[in-house]
């Protein structure tokens, strides 16, 4: 199986404390793959090291076949788009305005395509609206629009669930989706509570305090069982990918700690 | 990812901040109302506070709206988006500085007292003020590239340091230009309703008798040398040197001064950045 991400025991201390210990993943190329964990668990943490924003303690990983240590790795993250944290977003500028400034720096990369995120986030009607007074769904949408402005292979997105009310959630996991089978981006997301994704993921992953318990690859639903990529314009018929339901990941992975259970 | 898209995503975002527009504004109004009051510039070495609130501004929005994470994510080289950084920091603090001289001609103009344009003076002046901008920008940027962050809070801290740095220096500037005043003052006692004013400075009325005091701060060589290097140094107190330039004839001496303001603005500029390039490439970004 090709892999677009893997993590080698990759480690992560911050003094004393342990963020990430020894956390082996890999992400099939065309997965929509999510991890789980609650807070605290270093799903943020795995991803800033992943992004470059943070040096591991410990271990590599490997970015669109590009290692760590390598020189690669630097061209090998103009194909990755990442969210991380709060949406990164000039507040005082418009959508069209903040996916200009992205625009810039991707270069030629992205130079025609603002106005097809714009369609694809459904943002287009938001017109000269500073986005300091869009909501908080509307900024997560566009800073994914910003995110995927590269047509990046791989999408790094840090809990997009996370303070939306459940009619943002739905937008934003339909438009992860969207961008999942239109561009065929290979997602590696977060989330502290799989209830909020919904059937989304391909792949789920459990961190639990720094440590990956586990992964499942849900069934019947693979990277090669998608249908072909659909176009932006007609990406609103895009439906998630079926998956099973929280019950069944315990029942394949009984030892798990679903988010709001007490470890027995 | 070229060094060109970095400075093109930069400038996009600064100048579309009504921030740049407004030091630049203010630079101008200032200048020119100072010296059409005063009839002399005493705005130039108030420039580095303009310089400290911009570059916090600048960069601290760049940490806090995440373009700084976004430029290594999309995995630009570290030392060019330090550079990158740097160099749109100095392009704005020069429009700043133009809007500044712009003031001080037009002020000049309105008052009908031209100083010759054509001399090494402003010449002098003008070089050295562009080398103090990129002295205060390598400065701003080392400050700032390796404070600022997506928590909130790092963007008020980098304003306070910055302008409290700024502050410090010119108070030290300060005490170190009255060292190096004159030996003696002229002093003369004004008389209010009650009170009695004593006036310092050249500055006085024909007729009215000035009494010779000495002044307590004033130090004799060597110890005065090391103090002239000094100034020469401090950013601050460069631009008041610098702008002496202007009312006196250049000589010699003046060009060998302005050529050691030079030397170390460029000596700051270099080591500021390379510090910075070298601590920026082994930062965590939070």
């Amino acid at each position: 199986m090709e892999y677009a991400l893997t993590t080698a025991n990759l480690s992560k201390s911050y003094g004393k404390r342990r963020a990430l210990v020894g956390c082996s993943l890999n992400v099939p190329v065309g997965s929509l793959y999510c991890l789980c964990g609650l807070r605290g668990a270093g799903k943020t943490t795995l991803l800033r090291i992943l992004c470059g924003l943070q040096k591991p303690t410990v271990g590599s990983y490997t970015i669109l076949g590009a290692h760590s240590a390598s020189p690669s790795l630097q061209q090998a993250r103009r194909y990755v788009g990442a969210v991380l944290g709060t949406p990164s977003l000039i507040g005082r500028l418009s959508a069209a305005g903040n996916l200009e400034a992205h625009a810039r720096l991707y270069g030629r990369q992205a130079a025609s395509r603002p106005a097809d995120i714009l369609r694809l986030t459904g943002l287009a009607a938001a017109g000269a609206k500073p986005v300091r007074n869009f909501t908080l769904g509307m900024r997560r949408r566009l800073a994914i629009g910003c995110a995927v402005l590269a047509a990046p292979r791989l999408l790094l997105l840090d809990d997009p669930a996370a303070g939306l009310d459940p009619a943002e959630v739905s937008d934003v996991c339909s438009l992860i989706s969207r961008i999942h089978r239109a561009f065929g981006t290979t997602v590696l997301m977060t989330a502290s509570c799989p209830d909020a994704i919904g059937n989304l993921p391909t792949h789920l992953g459990w961190l639990n305090k720094g440590i990956l318990e586990g992964t499942v690859e849900q069934s019947g639903v693979s990277a090669t069982a998608f249908p072909a990529p659909c176009s932006l314009a007609a990406s609103s018929d895009c439906q998630p990918p079926l998956a099973p339901k929280k019950q069944q990941l315990r029942k394949i992975l009984p030892q798990f700690t679903m988010p709001g259970e007490m470890r027995s | 990812m070229t060094m060109k898209s970095l400075l093109s995503q930069n400038w996009f975002v600064a100048r579309s901040s009504v921030l740049l527009w407004l030091c630049c504004a203010a630079a101008f109004v200032i200048t020119f109302f100072v010296i059409a009051d005063n009839g002399d510039s005493q705005i130039i070495p108030g420039l580095g506070l303009v310089y400290a609130f911009f570059a916090a501004v600048y960069l601290g929005d760049a940490g806090t709206s995440g373009r700084l994470d976004g430029q290594v994510i999309h995995g630009s080289a570290r030392f060019r988006i330090y550079l990158a950084h740097f160099i749109t920091l100095f392009v704005c603090f020069l429009l700043i500085l133009f809007c500044t001289l712009l003031g001080e001609l037009a002020a000049y103009a309105v008052n009908g007292a031209f100083f010759d344009m054509s001399g090494p003076g402003l010449l002098l002046d003008t070089a050295g003020l562009l080398l103090n901008a990129a002295g205060y920008a390598a400065m701003y940027a080392l400050i700032g590239l390796l404070t600022v962050g997506r928590r909130p809070g790092r963007g008020t801290v980098l304003l306070i340091v910055c302008v409290s740095l700024v502050l410090a220096l010119a108070i030290w500037g300060s005490v170190i230009m009255d060292r190096l005043a004159q030996p003696e003052y002229d002093m003369v006692i004004r008389t209010g309703f009650n009170t009695e004013i004593a006036w310092y400075g050249d500055d006085y009325p024909d007729g009215v008798e000035a009494e010779k005091v000495p002044n307590p701060y004033y130090v004799a060589e060597p110890e005065r040398s090391r103090l002239e290097s000094l100034t020469r140094f401090i950013p601050v107190t460069q631009c008041i040197v610098l702008h002496s330039f202007l009312d006196m004839e250049p000589t010699a001496d003046a060009a060998g001064i302005a050529g050691e303001i030079y030397l170390y603005s460029a000596l700051l500029t270099a080591v500021c950045s390379a510090a910075g390039i070298a601590l920026f490439q082994r930062r965590e970004l939070d």
